[in-house]
C-alpha cells in the first residue's frame, strides 16, 4: 500500500475508533479482546494492496468478523460497552433520575444480538439503516425491524421492571 | 428520538485504551516506512522497459554499421637460389647462422 492509503487509513482510524472499539466489546464482551481484533484488522488492512472504495462499511465488518473470532476465544465476557459508574447528565451534577448508564449494560444484554447490534451502530456508530443493511449484509426492512425491535423490548422491560 | 434512545446517546462510553493507540501509531509509522523504501512497481517496468529499448538499440547499431573491407593481400612470388635454398631445406644451418635479408624495391 503506498502512503496516501496508510495516511487514509490512520485518519480513518483516528476519527472512527471509539465507535468501532464500542462496536468490538459489544461483541467480544471483553475489552482486551476487543482491542485485539481491532489491532489485527489494521494489520491486515497494511497488508492489502489497496483500500476497498467503501472503506467504513469494509472495516466494521472486518472488526465484527474479528471479533466474533476473538469473542470465541474470550473466556471472561463481563466487560461493559459504558464506562464505568458513568451515569449520564442530570446524575452527574444531581439526584438520580430514570436509568443511568449502568442500567443500559444489562438492558442491551437482554436483547438478542442482531438487535443490540442495530441499536449500537445506529446509536454509537452514527450508521443509517440503509448502511447496517450494507454492512450486515441484509435487507434494510430487517434491520430497521431489528432496531425497533430492540428498543420496544427495552422500554418493555424497563416499564415492568423498574 | 425517545428518551431511551437518548439516554443510549449521551452514555459515557468505554474508550480504547492508550495502549491500543500507541501501538496502531507504531503499526501506521513503520508501514509508512516501509512504503518509502519499497520502490513502486511501475519503476521496475519502466526500468526494465529502458533497458530493452536501450539494447535494441545498440543491436541495431552492431548490425547496420559498415566495418571497412580487409585490403587484398598483395603475394610476390621468387625462385628461391643459392643460399636461399639452402636456408629452405636445411632449418639446422638456418638456426646456427640467421641469414640476412636485405630487400631492394625498384621504383614501380
Amino acid at each position: 500500500m503506498n502512503t496516501a492509503g496508510i495516511e487514509a487509513l490512520r485518519v480513518f482510524y483516528v476519527g472512527n475508533r471509539q465507535q468501532l472499539y464500542t462496536y468490538a466489546v459489544s461483541i467480544t464482551g471483553n475489552r482486551e479482546s476487543a482491542e485485539d481484533a481491532i489491532q489485527g484488522v489494521f494489520e491486515k488492512l497494511l497488508r492489502a494492496e489497496a483500500l476497498p472504495a467503501d472503506l467504513r462499511p469494509y472495516v466494521f465488518r472486518s472488526v465484527r468478523n474479528a471479533a466474533y473470532d476473538a469473542g470465541r476465544r474470550t473466556r471472561v465476557r463481563t466487560d461493559s460497552i459504558f464506562e464505568a459508574a458513568a451515569m449520564v447528565d442530570a446524575a452527574e451534577s444531581g439526584p438520580r433520575v430514570g436509568f443511568g448508564a449502568d442500567d443500559l449494560e444489562p438492558l442491551l444484554q437482554r436483547l438478542s444480538a442482531d438487535e443490540r447490534e442495530a441499536i449500537l451502530l445506529k446509536i454509537h456508530g452514527g450508521f443509517t439503516f440503509h448502511e447496517i443493511a450494507e454492512l450486515r449484509q441484509v435487507p434494510l426492512p430487517t434491520v430497521a425491524s431489528w432496531y425497533r425491535r430492540g428498543l420496544d423490548r427495552m422500554k418493555a422491560i424497563l416499564t415492568t421492571e423498574c | 428520538m425517545n428518551e431511551l434512545e437518548q439516554r443510549l446517546r449521551s452514555a459515557r462510553l468505554a474508550a480504547p485504551s492508550a495502549d491500543l493507540d500507541r501501538h496502531l501509531d507504531e503499526v501506521f509509522l513503520a508501514a509508512r516506512r516501509k512504503a518509502q523504501g519499497a520502490r513502486p512497481a511501475a519503476w521496475y517496468w519502466w526500468l526494465t522497459a529502458a533497458a530493452a529499448v536501450g539494447g535494441m538499440a545498440a543491436l541495431f547499431l552492431l548490425a547496420s554499421h559498415r566495418f571497412p573491407p580487409a585490403p587484398d593481400a598483395v603475394v610476390y612470388r621468387f625462385e628461391a637460389q643459392g643460399r636461399m635454398v639452402q636456408m629452405l631445406l636445411n632449418p639446422t644451418a638456418r638456426r646456427a647462422e640467421p641469414p640476412r635479408f636485405v630487400i631492394r624495391a625498384g621504383p614501380p
